[in-house]
């Protein structure tokens, strides 16, 4: 095997006392008159090589061992199917806020404030709290997928890179349980995102997935440079906006026209723009867990497209192995000593 | 030190002997035994004129009588001194003694022959009449760490006196069994007694179960055996089988092995010699 190889390699020297057992044999030596008197036995000869066989065997396992054998890493090619997926989540400080709009108040009990027996996930739960719980398990349904997630507040947060690590992105997403930062600066984040696609292969679908409670205008330079980002990344944007309870929402349309700009509206106008870019948009607008997760599960049914993806196998280390053998065959060898008949 | 233990061999038919000795021969000399007439020129001794003899012949000469002279006889011990040897040098060091013993008692000369891997010179004494040069290669014997093989027996009757000699061929005979009629042919004007080394422990004494090694004594070549009854038995099988083969390769010959073994006894060379006429 190519990938085979070794800690200390000058130890292989000792492999050449593995030729020891073909002229040197552990056993006690009768002197017999003449040999050639005693009829010829195939199974003894056979237990004789074999003697010897399991003598060298032994030795080489003992050098390679010593010298510390073990597989280096090395990649698989699979297939699956699945996405390369960067999750964008917003850590301004309303996320840290229940769906009502108001700090979560102690402990999830079940129960909410008049002792009634509530879905659980409903109750005083912040934003953030149940997007990490539906992204945990939105992760755990998709095998083959290489996740990153980036995070955006008033800069970009870089939090890990495109990988297929579950334990990795599981502690990232759990990482986002500190308390949040201050404001949004969604073009920032953005551009962050797509930039985790660069130089990876174009194979499956790249999916950006926002997750926000709120959105930011988009000053036009900005907007210029994302609308090439999107054209050159290819990615589907999928935009989880977690509504809070009163506040307007990303579908809604102004009453009054004064308020139709991007600063009085800015999720709409957010919207408007994706909207634009023309490539795959899809907005869920989530005003409770429970939509947050038909949301989440639209997205797990649609991107299925088949990937080719390298899994990564970490070095192996064999010198436990060549241990174990060595063991195994000095027992053997133990035993044989102890099947030698006593010649006086 | 105990005693030296001698037997007594006669021939039936020896050889020509001008010397004369205790067996039977076939020289008119001084002896006992009427052997024929001769006529008085022949025969020049007036004391042994048989008148009788001489009145009944038709041409009126003077018969002799003559007598037949008994005669000596040499006894040589070729031994074969390979390694295989070993166990046995103490019985040919005790039956070199006893055959010397017997033969000089009687008058007949006693010389040895060793064969090695070749004919050494330290392992030859002449025929001779001296028992201590047989005492001091007696001793040499008991000390000896034999090497080799036993190539020196096809050359061992270059040894020999061209005149019929009593032969003690002592061997093993652990060589290729081919190779043992080129040894004895040269051998065949002699009587030739085989004693041949019979170790009977080196088969029964193998164990039943287990690993053994053993190593040949001659070539050192080693080979592991895992001992078994059925093999143990193979091993006896193929023993017995070797001894009659031998035995059927001496009688070709015209002489009855011996199988010696354990210590030295003299009476059985006593009992092979009145079984056996040479």
């Amino acid at each position: 095997m190519n990938g085979l190889a070794f800690d200390t390699p000058w130890a292989l020297a000792g492999l050449l006392l593995a030729l020891l057992p073909l002229w040197r044999s552990g056993m006690q030596t009768a002197t017999y008159p003449w040999l050639a008197m005693l009829p010829p036995d195939p199974l003894s000869q056979a237990v004789a090589l074999t003697i010897r066989l399991l003598a060298m065997t032994a030795i080489v396992a003992l050098v390679l061992g010593l010298s510390g054998m073990h597989l280096r890493e090395q990649s698989v090619e699979r297939i699956g199917h699945g996405a390369h997926i960067v999750m964008l989540l917003d850590r301004s400080s309303s996320m840290d806020n229940s769906f009502a709009g108001k700090a979560p108040s102690g402990s999830d009990d079940g129960r909410d404030a008049g002792g009634r027996a509530t879905q659980g996930a409903v109750a005083e739960q912040s934003k953030a709290e149940a997007a990490r719980r539906l992204l945990t398990e939105f992760v755990d349904h998709r095998d083959h997928d290489l996740i990153g997630i980036a995070e955006y507040s008033t800069s970009p947060l870089f939090v890990m890179p495109l990988t297929e690590n579950r334990q990795a992105i599981h502690a990232a997403i759990a990482a986002t349980a500190t308390p949040a930062l201050a404001y949004t600066n969604i073009s920032k984040g953005l551009a962050m995102a797509l930039s985790f696609f660069d130089r990876q292969p174009v194979q499956g679908s790249r999916i950006v997935l926002l997750v926000s409670d709120g959105a930011a205008a988009i000053d036009p330079d900005s907007e210029a440079a994302l609308r090439i980002l999107f054209k050159q990344q290819q990615v589907r944007l999928y935009w989880l906006f977690l509504r809070t309870d009163n506040s307007p929402g990303i579908f809604a349309q102004p009453d009054d026209p004064r308020d139709d700009n991007a600063q009085a509206m800015p999720e709409l106008y957010l919207h408007r723009f994706f909207g634009g870019l023309h490539i795959p948009y899809q907005a869920y607008e989530a005003e409770n867990p429970g939509a947050m997760r038909k949301a989440i599960n639209d997205i797990d049914r649609l991107e299925q497209l088949p990937l080719h993806y390298r899994e990564a196998i970490p070095k192996q280390d064999l010198s436990g192995l060549c241990y174990g053998w060595t063991g195994v065959l000095m027992a053997l060898l133990l035993g044989v000593k102890l099947c030698e008949a006593r010649m006086v | 030190m105990r005693a030296i233990e001698s037997f007594h061999y006669r021939l039936a038919h020896p050889g020509y002997s001008v010397f004369p000795g205790a067996h039977p021969g076939q020289t008119v000399g001084s002896g006992q035994l009427f052997k024929r007439h001769e006529p008085l020129l022949a025969s020049p001794d007036p004391r042994r004129i048989d008148l009788r003899a001489s009145v009944l012949d038709p041409f009126q000469h003077y018969r002799v009588r003559v007598f037949q002279q008994h005669s000596k006889l040499a006894v040589f011990v070729i031994a074969d001194l390979s390694a295989s040897m070993h166990a046995r040098l103490h019985w040919l060091a005790d039956f070199v003694l006893s055959a010397a013993q017997s033969a000089l008692q009687c008058g007949d000369s006693f010389g040895f022959i060793g064969c090695g891997s070749g004919l050494d010179r330290r392992w030859w004494l002449p025929a001779g009449q001296a028992m201590q040069p047989v005492r001091t290669l007696s001793e040499r014997l008991r000390v000896l760490q034999p090497q080799g093989s036993a190539g020196g027996l096809i050359q061992a009757a270059t040894r020999l006196p061209a005149r019929r000699s009593l032969v003690f061929w002592v061997s093993d005979c652990h060589f290729d069994a081919a190779s043992l009629p080129n040894i004895l042919r040269p051998l065949t004007p002699h009587a030739v007694v085989p004693l041949v080394a019979w170790d009977e422990a080196e088969y029964r004494s193998l164990p039943d179960w287990g690993l053994v090694r053993f190593q040949d004594a001659e070539n050192r070549r080693a080979r592991t055996l895992l001992m078994r009854p059925g093999l143990k038995r193979r091993v006896e099988q193929a023993c017995e089988d070797r001894r009659q083969h031998l035995r059927r390769s001496f009688r070709a010959f015209g002489m009855e092995p011996l199988f010696v073994g354990g210590s030295y006894r003299a009476e059985a060379m006593d009992r092979y010699f009145l079984q056996h006429v040479l």
